[in-house]
């Protein structure tokens, strides 16, 4: 009997505003770390010291997390523990009478839209202008609602992307390698016979059993002296192209990453890798082996 | 009456009704989890590799609160051809992006109703963004068409 033993079956999203007021420990269902990973992880919630979460994650000790940070990494999904059966209605009364709120405010707002409708000028509205301007119009004020709503809401939220500024720094570093250019096998193709840097991130041993023709080895476990002495010849504004074995490899997206660090600005990752190659033009071994 | 009055007067209308409540909740649906967990959501934006950081998230931050504003007008009625514009608009836009993943090979999140769902994009998720983007199309007409008949019956209303 699961609710006998303490244990309550998950009933909804909990929000910092919940953690905050709860008397309950509760296991909370985490990232281990910020950025595009999955939920993989599970902190213990030990209820609130100085505005800050009580945070446990054996073996570690106790550690204090601002609400702020715990937004990212937290998919706001917990486990309640108690010994005794749990309220859940006393537990998310100010939710429920927050959300009965904006309702009602929701409603209120389309009944006085409604009535504005009837003090409008309505022959203004129906016969000189257009209805399709009239949409278009609509149209751009739900536009710029949206994007005030929008920066209002994440400037003055705890949880906003604009007011935690470092969760969301952390989230584009994580992505970093999704803003760096893809280039595809035709295009590779007539960039062989340009000025193109290709380099290849595979396992140094990959590289020596075939890669493209004049691309350079800089391996993805090469350290950072041996990643500069491989590429100490190619110019800073050189354009780069990287690959590693196949789509599924990101080998070729870390070490984009540590070049772009270096002060590299023109680099391209051809995602198909070698597997595409080969697949596509067959295997040549290289002059240069 | 003659079928074209019939058709005109009471199926427009209510398919017009049908389709704007269930956009409506659609919207709705699908905007409150990325405003709960804009972060998840930031992700998802990027991990479709079509735009930059800063544009990203802008993305991010505005584009689930159109929802929802589209959302409560279709279900409230009101600025309706404006949001079945919208509507029209973000279908069109889901398409392109959802084609342009399944072009390029991305294996990712959708992000479309939980930006912390894993369910991944394929032909299920385009064929819906496309169901989306044509119903609102042919709501926004017949909502173009009511309008219309609305604006003759006033003028010749007699004073």
């Amino acid at each position: 009997m699961a609710q006998f033993s303490g244990v309550m079956p998950p009933v909804g999203k909990l929000t910092n505003r919940e953690l905050l007021q709860s008397s309950y420990p509760i296991i909370l269902h985490v990232k281990s770390e910020i950025g595009p990973g999955q939920y993989d992880h599970y902190e213990l919630f030990l209820g609130t010291e100085n505005n800050q979460a009580r945070l446990f994650d054996p073996p570690n000790p106790i550690k204090l997390v601002n609400f702020r940070e715990l937004v990212p990494q937290w998919d706001g999904n917990g486990l309640i523990i108690s010994a005794e059966p749990i309220d859940i209605r006393a537990f998310f009364a100010s939710t429920r009478k927050r959300f009965m709120l904006y309702a009602a405010a929701a409603i209120v707002a389309i009944l006085v839209m409604h009535r504005a409708k009837r003090w409008l000028p309505g022959e203004l509205l129906n016969t000189r202008t257009r209805l399709f301007g009239l949409s278009v119009t609509q149209a751009g004020g739900f536009a710029l609602v949206a994007l005030l709503c929008g920066i209002i809401y994440h400037f003055a939220n705890d949880a906003g992307l604009l007011a935690n500024a470092n969760a969301t720094a952390s989230i584009q570093q994580a992505h970093a390698a999704n803003f760096i250019p893809k280039v595809s096998e035709k295009k590779v193709h007539k960039l062989l016979d340009s000025d193109t840097v290709f380099i290849d991130a595979r396992f140094a041993r990959d590289y020596k059993a075939g890669h493209l023709d004049g691309a350079i080895s800089v391996p993805v476990d090469a350290n950072d002296v041996e990643c500069q002495k491989a590429t100490a010849d190619i110019p800073k504004d050189a354009r780069i192209v990287m690959y590693c074995q196949s789509a599924s490899c990101t080998f070729a997206e870390k070490v984009a990453i540590k070049l772009i660090t270096d002060g590299y600005s023109n680099i391209s990752i051809f995602r198909g890798g070698w597997a595409e190659w080969v697949a596509k033009n067959g295997k040549k071994e290289d002059a240069s082996l | 009456m003659n079928f074209n009055k019939i058709t005109r007067k009471r199926f427009m209308p209510g398919f017009a009704l049908v389709v704007r409540l269930g956009l409506g909740c659609m919207f709705l649906y699908s905007s409150l989890p990325k405003i709960r967990q804009p972060y998840d959501f930031l992700s998802n934006v990027y991990n479709f590799e079509l735009v930059g950081p800063k544009l990203g998230l802008l993305v991010a931050m505005v584009l689930p609160w159109a929802e929802l504003l589209v959302g409560i007008c279709l279900i409230g009625g009101i600025f309706v051809s404006g949001a079945l514009l919208v509507s029209i608009g973000m279908g069109a836009m889901f398409s392109f992006v959802i084609a342009s993943a399944l072009y390029r090979g991305l294996n990712i999140s959708c992000g479309c109703f939980s930006a912390s769902s894993t369910e991944q994009i394929g032909y299920i998720t385009l064929i819906r963004a496309l169901v989306i983007m044509l119903i609102s199309a042919v709501a926004y007409l017949i909502q173009i068409v009511i309008n219309n008949s609305d604006q003759r019956t006033l003028l010749c209303r007699p004073t």
